[in-house]
């Protein structure tokens, strides 16, 4: 079996088993503490599926998932753990928003196009920091991304409290971008933008760059082991850099969607810790940029439907954190005994290699 | 007396035999040595004797009794000592320590150290070992250590003795030595068990040997009574030619000149020390030396792998002093690095992948930046027959392949890229004679092609039988430089430190002395 295909394999029925375990763990637990689980899993549906508007807003929800999940996905191919899609992702709300209440008498479509751009550039930017720190003085890039995620949130909590404050609201929010900038709805009467779709397409890229190009054979190779791949020729300070960069500028665009798409103004809470939940997304869905997709929505799909859920049954929407949580423990036990599974075979298959 | 005798020995891993109706005799008193090739099952068995593994058949009897050999503490308490290939012992602590270290049931929490050296000192004098007992482990040489690694094992009163590999990385004095110390412990009564795959240990210091291949036991012989050709037979199961497998041939223009390099280690110190020498078209040259005097330093340098301190390194002409590693392979060096898994393979990669490492952005591999992965495929499937890489897989991950596999997929990259200068750092380390041969015989092809070849290696036997010029390598410089038909003993001491100058004085000396 090709490389390829067993990584399309993987990144299907790993997810799919931890998904199926965790429902069943989660009815469980919902029955343990005396909820009617079957009727909160139908709550949890309808809000995704019962008509367009919530699918809509289930695809809104996925959108940032999407794209700070692939921009984890790239790093952890390349071994650049990227726990700072965070912060990229709100320096890209930041800067998208900026050009959004800047540049007000632009077209809209060169307005939204601008703010991407502004965007990806921001998080670029803030990725490139640590990956510098990271190559040049061997600084654990998993530190400095946690500590740049946190110089983001402060310095927009300054900046919506401060020189982009909008005075006529109550809360710190910042200007509405211009309205020729907000992206257009794709269905009536429902707030789908379309920015998860443009994720896909970034998906796909990113799957074509990994596995379909040599600068994807030289960041696995770097993942995988970097004194093997800088004894065949590879630079592998500038390969992390350029993964790195690759991660923020994703991130950053995921960051200007939401803006553009959704919130029409920057706020503190902006982010909603997209760029942790990205982690999880991404390690779901084996790091692999198409199997992204499916775990961006599955977690889209969690958020929104909790909310219902404790609308109608009264079960606490932190209930989908822990179901989130559930994933993740089978995910990771999966991991452990494909490991396991690999050591045991490699015996018979040393045997058959010297006959 | 038979002290131990193992009967009808089978052990299983998964499918794999390891072990298959092994009968193994140890007499009281002889050096007993194992042979075989790498996975021939040697310490298999003798894990199964220390009670490391459990065996899925047949007995063990010690001195004529059964003994369930459960685990290392059962082995122990009734004699048997193991000293692995690798050491044991804590840098920090002095010798007495190390040696003391988990007998603390017996020394009691609260002991004097000065009666523990005694202890030490007496059994030091018994079996000439000369261990100073307050030495600091890291402060002494790793043949002293090795004897510290016994002492430890003969302090627990051990009666036999297994010695996995144990000349691994002694010079060869040390090793000299070494035996003198396990002659008189079998002469005093003790019976030793060597694990090895040198033939040359086997001729010269063992007593008997019993010979393993793919798992069985081919026979045991005593030694006098045999031939090297013949136990090399016995262990492959073929003739092996073990001989120098070079003949003379003119040999062309300079393609890698290194000049007065200095380099230094990891610790920031300096390990390669000003050496200077060329390799020219159609020649080996070897570099000998101890582990740990500046080859593998010197070796990383000329890949470009290490930064050069002053100096210049240039091949056919051209410096490459100050390029990347790519320069380098671009400038036409192939590299066989000392170790494959960290150096040489992506492990989780199919093989075909890793056999276009170095050239996955050149034409037929990638078109501008799309890699193409048909002639990737393409390649694999070539190379994998052209080096007999096994199984004939391309799409075999490359962490599942055995170590003379992996090998081969190293070798068949760089060799494929048709180099001006192939360096080989250790290059059948840990490989089974059938690997070994091969490896060997495609060094020597690419020799006869008119390339450049750089062989640096710790075994002698493989430096002398594929050389055309030798330089000895001691301290980051080099003590000069002899040709394959060197006597051993000289190679010996100019490995231990001393210049051809000096050996020659000596000599000359000795010789007036006698007059």
């Amino acid at each position: 079996m090709s490389e390829k295909i067993k990584e399309l394999g993987q990144a299907f029925w790993k997810p799919l088993l931890a998904v199926v375990a965790s429902v069943v763990c989660s009815w469980l637990l919902l029955t343990a503490f005396g909820y009617p689980a079957n009727e909160a899993f139908v709550s949890l549906w309808e809000a995704t599926f019962k008509n367009m508007r919530v699918f809509g807003n289930t695809l809104n929800k996925a959108c940032p998932l999407l794209f700070t999940g692939i921009a984890v996905a790239i790093g952890n191919r390349g071994s650049v753990f990227n726990i700072g899609a965070e912060g990229q992702f709100i320096m890209g709300c930041t800067a998208a928003t900026w050009v959004g209440i800047t540049f007000t008498g632009m077209p809209g479509p060169l307005l939204m196009v601008l703010m991407v751009l502004a965007g990806a550039l921001a998080g670029a930017a803030w990725a490139f920091i640590p990956g510098l720190l990271k190559t040049k003085f061997s600084i654990s890039e998993i530190i400095t991304t946690i500590m740049f995620n946190y110089i983001a949130l402060q310095l927009v909590g300054f900046l919506v409290r401060n020189p982009m404050r909008d005075m006529s609201q109550a809360e710190p929010q910042s200007y509405s971008i211009a309205e020729q900038g907000f992206m257009p709805y794709l269905i009536a009467k429902t707030k789908l933008h379309p920015g998860f779709f443009f994720g896909c397409i970034v998906a796909v890229i990113i799957f074509v760059l990994l596995f379909k190009t040599y600068f994807g054979y030289e960041v696995r190779a770097v993942g995988y082991n970097s004194t093997a791949a800088k004894y065949g020729g590879i630079s592998v300070n500038r390969t992390m850099i350029l993964t790195m960069l690759i991660s923020g500028a994703l991130a950053g665009m995921g960051g200007a969607f939401e803006v553009a798409g959704s919130a029409h103004y920057l706020y503190e809470k902006i982010s909603n810790g997209y760029g942790y939940t990205a982690i999880a997304v991404s390690i779901l869905a084996n790091n692999n940029p198409i199997g992204v997709i499916f775990s961006s929505l599955l977690f889209g799909f969690l958020a929104s439907g909790s909310t219902a859920m404790q609308r109608t049954i009264g079960v606490s929407s932190s209930f989908a954190d822990i179901v989130q949580g559930i994933i993740i423990i089978f995910v990771a036990v999966a991991t452990v005994s494909r490991v396991k599974k690999a050591k045991k075979a490699s015996k018979p298959v040393k045997k058959e290699a010297k006959q | 007396m038979n002290v131990v005798e193992m009967h009808g020995i089978y052990k299983y891993f998964g499918d794999f035999c390891a072990n298959k109706n092994v009968d193994f005799t140890l007499k009281q008193g002889e050096i007993h040595a194992l042979l075989g090739e790498n996975g021939a099952g040697k310490s298999t068995l003798m894990n199964i004797l220390y009670g490391l593994y459990g065996h899925d058949e047949g007995q063990i009897l010690l001195n004529g009794n059964e003994v369930h050999m459960d685990s290392p503490s059962v082995a122990i308490e009734n004699g048997i000592g193991m000293v692995h290939q690798h050491f044991m012992l804590i840098p920090q602590l002095t010798v007495t320590q190390n040696i003391f270290l988990g007998m603390e049931k017996e020394t009691g929490v609260v002991h004097k150290i000065k009666d523990l050296d005694r202890r030490v000192q007496e059994l030091n004098d018994r079996y000439g070992f000369n261990v100073s007992p307050q030495s600091l482990i890291w402060q002494i040489p790793v043949g002293v250590q090795q004897k510290v690694e016994i002492l430890k094992v003969l302090m627990r009163n051990a009666k036999i003795l297994i010695l996995d590999e144990p000349t691994a990385v002694l010079t060869p004095h040390e090793v000299e030595e070494l035996f003198q110390s396990i002659r008189m412990l079998a002469d005093n009564g003790y019976s030793i068990i060597l694990i090895t795959h040198k033939m040359s240990e086997v001729m010269t210091y063992a007593d008997r040997v019993t010979v393993m291949r793919l798992g069985e036991v081919i026979g045991s012989v005593n030694v006098k009574d045999s031939t090297e050709e013949e136990l090399a037979h016995m262990m492959v199961g073929r003739d092996v030619n073990l001989e120098r497998q070079i003949q003379p041939q003119p040999t062309g223009g300079p393609l890698l000149e290194i000049k007065d390099l200095h380099v230094h280690n990891d610790k920031n110190l300096n390990a390669v020390n000003g050496v200077t020498f060329t390799v020219h078209a159609g020649e080996i040259v070897g570099i000998a030396g101890v582990d740990g005097n500046g080859q593998l330093e010197l070796g990383e340098a000329i890949v470009g792998g290490r930064k050069i301190e002053s100096g210049d390194v240039r091949i056919e002409g051209s410096s490459v002093a100050k390029a990347t590693i790519r320069g380098h392979l671009d400038a036409g060096l192939a590299h066989i690095p000392d170790d494959r898994l960290a150096k040489g393979l992506v492990l989780q990669f199919p093989v075909k992948q890793n056999l276009i490492m170095g050239s996955q952005r050149k034409a037929p591999f990638a078109h501008g930046l799309m890699a193409d992965n048909k002639a990737v495929t393409q390649h694999g499937g070539k190379m994998v027959q052209e080096f007999d890489i096994r199984p004939h897989d391309a799409e075999y991950l490359a962490g599942g392949l055995s170590g003379g596999n992996q090998q081969k997929v190293i070798l068949a990259r760089e060799v494929g890229r048709d180099p001006k200068v192939l360096l080989a750092i250790q290059p059948t380390r840990g490989l089974d004679i059938g690997a070994i041969e091969f490896v060997r015989s495609k060094l020597v092809e690419e020799r006869s092609k008119g390339k450049a070849v750089l062989l640096i290696s710790t075994d002698l036997d493989e430096i002398r039988s594929l050389s055309d010029r030798i330089l000895v390598m001691h301290g980051g410089r080099f003590m000069g430089e002899v040709s394959a038909d060197v006597d051993i003993g000289k190679l010996g001491l100019m490995m231990a430190g001393k210049s051809e100058a000096e050996i020659l004085a000596a000599s000359v000396g000795k010789g007036g002395g006698e007059k």
